[in-house]
């Protein structure tokens, strides 16, 4: 009995010693090139990378010709949804073409596991780090992470709302895109949509007040309003994650204001969409008497077109996740960026039919589906891709253009 | 002689090292009363649940009405005719009363897999019937009854199967004097019925009354079998002990010593439906013993007392400082001790050693500033351990592994490390071999003359009678009569106040 | 020697999978910042773990975590604002706070705490999550506490203090006891309830300290900051061999030896590229391993 325990502690105060002796020699092999890393700056690339890992100084040395492969970090939020999948998909495809290795980090939901996901990515090897930024402040973390470690990262899907980050962001010299979505253009969009079918008098549901994004897209709404003759009669704003108290506000639209000829969603997801189609359901009005313009798509939206409520719809995003990985792997191979954040955006496709709708449902954020050629793909990882090469792709991002890429007539 | 109906013989049985058992022979007999006496570790429960099918024997061969007999569990030895009822509760709780009597035999009460509730609780009550026990509903939930009421349910489950052999484990130790009599009614029934009985009791005095036979272990080795004349207490002490039991068993005066001082003051002290406008002193370096039936409400004193039981009324409190009684940690601070009467459920951490158990109460003694200085632990418990003769290898050995006896030495080591002045014990000799017993008495007498002062509930008279300066009885939650310590005091005339 | 092994299996797989990693990640593992990284990355889930170990210790659940986490943050912000040590200060308090209503509404409630912890949490999600759609709450300055040296001193001062406490005072020692027989520990003259506040209100402070830990790793409260923390915890400690029905085999470094096995495997398979969708399973595939070989079965022995 008394051996046995003595033993286990010779057994733990080894295994222990074996632990530190690795840790300090670990410590050791890589802290003699440099004392301190905490101050590194970005003029200081050289040493930064030093004091890091081998394989990021080598990259750093002699980049796209030295057979070894590129290797990019991706945070990604999960590969299960639609377009968590299809992006996931899209990406190894590219990763694939272009010859890049992929390591993904899934699962993150905030920027403190975000910020754990970059360092051991970087750790990893990883060359360049590519994020959705949980919020503003993760631009933040993450980008001087990269830059202390000498490692390029870029972002999509989110705009950057507070100016004193973005500016300090657009110091960074490894920022090297980001890509947003450009909801104003596509709400005035739809408000168009509905002025020609010859709504003139419209309720809406507005947004948010203190999201960027939420602001964006009412702006939008207002500024179509007024730009194509369109009153609006009554706002109110979505409660998130509460489908009835939606269904109330549009039975107040309802009821209110009779002679309402059509509703604004500047968000149809987590319920609104349902929300509001419920609500004309149930009020007993002719089918297709309101007309409904729903920023994102929602569950039963083929229905409601074919119903005639839903008039105008948008969504899709996917291509702007992948244009800022090809930006991000086009400057790892290059090896040297523009110096410049590529500030790039993208309107989502404007949806206005049921037929349409349909051909989104099948083709867009479908992972079975590459809507982006090889050639495409080569092209916009190369030497020499300018930023209006990249915003150009994006703008090209509408219904026909998946139409023809999908090879429907 | 009558018929032998079961042979277990040169039965083994070993865990790990540990030789429970070794090579004991036993032969039980039609209507043959049979005792199985020994102390703690000896090695009697292990040799009866062998025949109970606890656990198979290591060694052995067992013959059973002619047959070899090689019980795989304890129900197939009881669909054998052989029931074992032990000291440890045997009901579940969250079951009914009828469930609980007929668990593990629903195959016989079900038709198509449904167990048919109603036939269920019809048959619970007629056994319940047959066996007196008209107050217990058989649909109630078994929890609801007490330890006492549960054990007689289990009883009367064991008899409505018509046992062949009927195994009595210390089942009357948790019982009081009324369970107790009930027991022995129902074992004298069944010896004329034929059937062979084993009873393993410490309670000697049980054992002369009720046996035929009496085998004697030791250290899980045969000693001896006793019959007729030989049955004794005296005979009985010695061969279990293995050596003559020098000087008296209790205290050997009878005088009623205790000095003037009263040290604490309980005042119209009463718990709403147990009991009521109870008052006495203790006085400094006095044994004061309280003695009743089991439900009389005196356990429950001893907890109000000590302030783990809030009193609807009346007050506690120590004279010296004046200082009230209304929580435990208030009666630990000023040096009051409890003893509990569930040892394993209330006083004992048992996954921990006998150090951390010795200490509990003492961090505020041994610690210096916030600190403890694991040093000061041990010094304090080993000097306590030892100083009080726990049988043990060392203080960092686990509770669990000790007897009862021994585990009650660790519960008093606690609070003399603790310097308590006053001990509240709530029958502190429960379920204890004789010999350890002897120390406690010894030790209770050591403490009485260091000033202590004891309060001492119990359910044996003897030990009231041969510990206490003075008794004071208890009946129906209400104080009956107190009587003064003398030679004369004898064990009818306690119980006569009692009941 | 059965029992011996056991409780070695939690230090065993920390040395393995330490030298595993060390072996084949071409020596990316072994580097300094890998290691100044790892420490960082678990101080948050260690600094909780070791609150946490206090309450287990009495054999409760503290489900607060993450939301008592959140709400600390908030409600600091919104009273401080951008003064950091101000900040700070109310963090460990607020924490504090959320610890004694857990313990409130357990002891006098009459509640299970892992339920009270349960409405915390969802409580505090709730508030910082409507507090956050309404405000913007960027925490810039903190950013510039994320460095190993600080977040160095405060392992260290947190796991000394825990580890001194929870076995060298009466602190430590009576929740061990209450976890073992709440019974018998109220009848040894110990207030057992003030003891049990005690734990939540030692929890309760790593809480407010692993809020200002999060904050200063995303410089900013967001509606899910926090998110997740109990669970990593609660995980963290399985892995190191924690008896979940607390009691005197509770043991402090369960804490320490677990999160960094959490987060360790964590950077290892990142470090080896693992395709994701094996990720979660080879995880998975550990845990179950550790904790099945682990964890402390004594609770069992009745039944079996």
């Amino acid at each position: 009995m008394k051996t046995t325990k003595k033993l286990t502690r010779f057994i733990a105060l080894a295994m222990a010693m074996i632990l530190c002796l690795f840790t300090l020699a670990g410590c050791a092999g890589s802290g003699g090139n440099n004392g301190g890393s905490s101050q590194n700056s970005g003029e200081e690339t050289a040493a930064a990378s030093d004091a890091n890992t081998e394989t990021v100084t080598d990259a750093e040395s002699k980049p796209a010709d030295s057979g070894e492969k590129v290797k990019i970090g991706m945070i990604w939020y999960g590969n299960t949804d639609a377009m968590g999948g299809t992006f996931y998909s899209w990406a190894n495809h590219a990763a694939e073409v272009l010859n890049v290795e992929l390591v993904w980090k899934l699962g993150s939901y905030t920027t403190a596991d975000e910020l754990t996901d970059c360092e051991n990515l970087i750790s990893a090897g990883c060359q360049g780090v590519y994020f959705v930024p949980m919020d503003t402040a993760a631009n933040l973390q993450l980008g001087n992470a990269c830059k202390d470690a000498g490692v390029y990262w870029a972002t999509s899907n989110r705009q950057i709302a507070d100016e004193s980050v973005l500016t300090a962001c657009e110091a960074n010299p490894y920022f090297v895109a980001r890509v947003y979505d450009n909801s104003y253009d596509v709400c005035k969009e739809m408000v168009k949509v509905l002025a020609d079918q010859g709504i003139k008098k419209v309720c809406m549901l507005s947004g948010d007040p203190t999201d960027a994004m939420m602001v964006d897209r009412t702006k939008g709404f207002e500024d179509g309003c007024s730009e194509y003759g369109v009153e609006i009669l009554a706002t109110s704003q979505i409660v998130s994650g509460d489908a009835s108290a939606n269904v109330d506000s549009v039975n107040n639209f309802l009821t209110l204001y009779p002679n309402m000829e059509g509703i604004l969603a500047v968000s149809g997801t987590a319920g609104v969409g349902e929300a509001i189609i419920t609500a004309l359901d149930a009020s007993g009005r002719e089918k297709g008497s309101v007309k409904v313009a729903a920023f994102d798509t929602f569950e039963g939206n083929q229905q409601a077109f074919e119903a005639g409520w839903l008039a105008a719809s948008c969504g899709g995003y996917t291509s702007e996740c992948l244009i800022s990985l090809l930006a991000l792997i086009s400057t790892v191979r290059s090896g040297s960026g523009t110096g410049e954040v590529m500030a790039l955006s993208l309107s989502p496709l404007l949806i206005t039919s049921a037929e349409e709708m349909d051909i989104f449902s099948q083709y867009v954020d479908n992972p079975e589906i590459q809507l982006y050629s090889d050639e495409t793909i080569q092209s916009l990882a190369g030497d020499g891709v300018t930023i209006e090469d990249y915003q150009k792709v994006l703008d090209d991002w509408s219904i026909d253009y998946v139409k023809q890429a999908a090879g429907i007539e | 002689m009558e018929e032998i109906i079961l042979k277990a013989e040169n039965m083994f049985k070993e865990f790990g090292a540990t030789k429970a058992v070794s090579d004991v022979t036993l032969e039980l007999r039609k209507g043959c009363v049979l005792g199985l006496v020994g102390e703690n570790g000896s090695g009697k429960s292990t040799l009866s649940s062998m025949i109970a099918g606890v656990y198979p024997p290591t060694k052995g061969v067992m013959t059973y009405k002619g047959e070899e007999y090689r019980p795989k569990s304890v129900l197939d030895a009881r669909k054998a005719g052989i029931q074992y009822l032990t000291q440890e509760q045997g009901t579940i709780d969250g079951m009914t009363v009828a469930e609980n009597m007929f668990l593990g035999e629903e195959d016989q009460m079900s038709k198509m897999g449904n167990v048919s509730i109603k036939k269920l609780n019809l048959l619970a009550r007629k056994i319940l019937d047959e066996n007196g026990m008209n107050y217990v509903n058989p649909k109630a939930m078994v929890e609801t009854y007490s330890f006492e009421d549960r054990k007689m349910i289990e009883t009367a489950r064991a008899l409505s199967h018509q046992p062949a052999i009927l195994i009595i484990d210390e089942t009357t130790t948790a019982l009081s004097q009324k369970g107790r009599e009930r027991i022995y009614e129902i074992i004298f029934e069944q010896k004329k019925a034929g059937t062979a009985i084993v009873i393993i009791s410490h309670d000697l005095d049980e054992v002369q009354k009720l046996c035929d036979e009496v085998l004697i272990m030791r250290d899980g080795v045969y000693v001896d079998t006793l019959k007729g004349d030989e049955i004794n207490a005296h005979n009985m002490r010695e061969k279990m002990i293995g050596r003559t039991m020098e000087g008296s068993y209790y205290r050997g005066d009878f005088e009623c010593t205790y000095e003037d001082e009263v040290v604490l003051e309980v005042k119209d002290l009463s718990v709403w439906g147990i009991f009521s406008d109870v008052s006495f002193e203790l006085h400094k370096g006095e044994i004061l013993g309280i003695g009743g039936l089991s439900e009389c409400g005196m356990h429950e004193l001893l907890k109000t007392v000590f302030g783990a039981i809030r009193p609807t009324s009346g007050s506690v409190t120590l004279v010296q400082n004046q200082v009230a009684l209304k929580n435990t940690t208030v009666s630990v601070k000023n040096k009051v001790a409890y003893i509990p009467k569930d040892r394993d459920k209330e006083s004992l951490f048992q996954p921990t050693s006998i150090k951390d158990n010795i200490v509990a109460s003492s961090y505020d003694k041994i610690k210096k500033g916030f600190f403890i200085k694991p040093s000061d632990e041990k010094k304090l418990a080993d000097e306590q351990a030892k100083k009080i003769e726990v049988k043990m290898q060392n203080i960092e050995q686990l509770i669990r592994d000790l007897s009862g006896g021994n585990k009650q030495k660790v519960v008093i080591a606690k609070w003399i490390a603790n310097e308590s002045q006053i001990f509240i014990m709530d029958c502190p000799t429960r379920g204890i071999d004789i010999g350890v017993k002897a120390k406690i008495y010894k030790l209770m007498d050591t403490l009485k003359h260091e000033g202590i002062s004891i309060l001492m509930v119990s359910e044996e008279m003897m030990e009231l009678i041969g510990m206490a300066d003075r008794i004071i009885t208890m009946k129906d939650g209400r104080l009956s009569k107190e009587f003064t310590r003398s030679k004369d005091l004898s064990e009818s005339t306690i119980i006569s106040a009692i009941v | 020697m059965r029992e011996q092994m056991k409780k070695m299996v939690p230090v065993a797989g920390l040395v393995i999978m330490f030298l595993l990693f060390a072996f084949t990640t071409d020596g990316k593992f072994l580097t300094r910042v890998n290691l100044q990284n790892l420490i960082i990355q678990s101080a948050i889930t260690m600094v909780a773990a070791v609150g946490t170990a206090f309450v287990m210790a009495h054999n409760n659940l503290d489900f607060s975590l993450g939301g008592a986490c959140a709400l600390s943050c908030v409600l600091s912000y919104l009273i401080a604002g951008q003064n950091l040590p101000l900040f700070f200060i109310l963090c460990m308090v607020f924490g504090i706070v959320c610890g004694l209503f857990s313990a409130l509404l357990h002891i006098k409630g009459q509640i299970p705490a892992f339920m009270a912890g349960m409405c915390l949490m969802f409580a505090g999600r709730g508030v910082a999550q409507s507090v956050a759609a309404n405000t913007n709450m960027l925490m810039v300055g903190a950013a510039s506490l994320n460095n190993i040296w600080f977040f160095l001193l405060v392992l260290l001062v947190v796991v000394v203090l825990g580890f001194l406490i929870f076995n060298y005072t009466k602190v430590g020692k009576y929740q061990k006891l209450i976890g073992t027989n709440p019974k018998a520990t109220e009848l040894s003259g110990i207030n057992v309830n003030a003891y049990k506040t005690i734990a939540f209100a030692i929890s309760g402070a790593t809480i407010g300290i692993a809020a200002c830990l999060t904050v200063i790793r995303s410089a900013s409260i967001i509606g899910n900051t926090g998110l997740n923390l109990e669970t990593n915890v609660l995980l963290a400690l399985s892995l190191g061999g924690i008896s979940i029905t607390g009691g005197s085999a509770t043991k402090m470094r369960s804490a320490i030896i677990g999160t960094l096995i959490f987060f360790i495997l964590n950077n290892g398979l990142t470090l080896w590229g693992l395709n994701p969708d094996y990720v979660d399973i080879v995880k998975a595939v550990f845990f179950l391993l550790t904790v099945t070989i682990s964890i402390d079965r004594s609770q069992y022995d009745m039944i079996a």
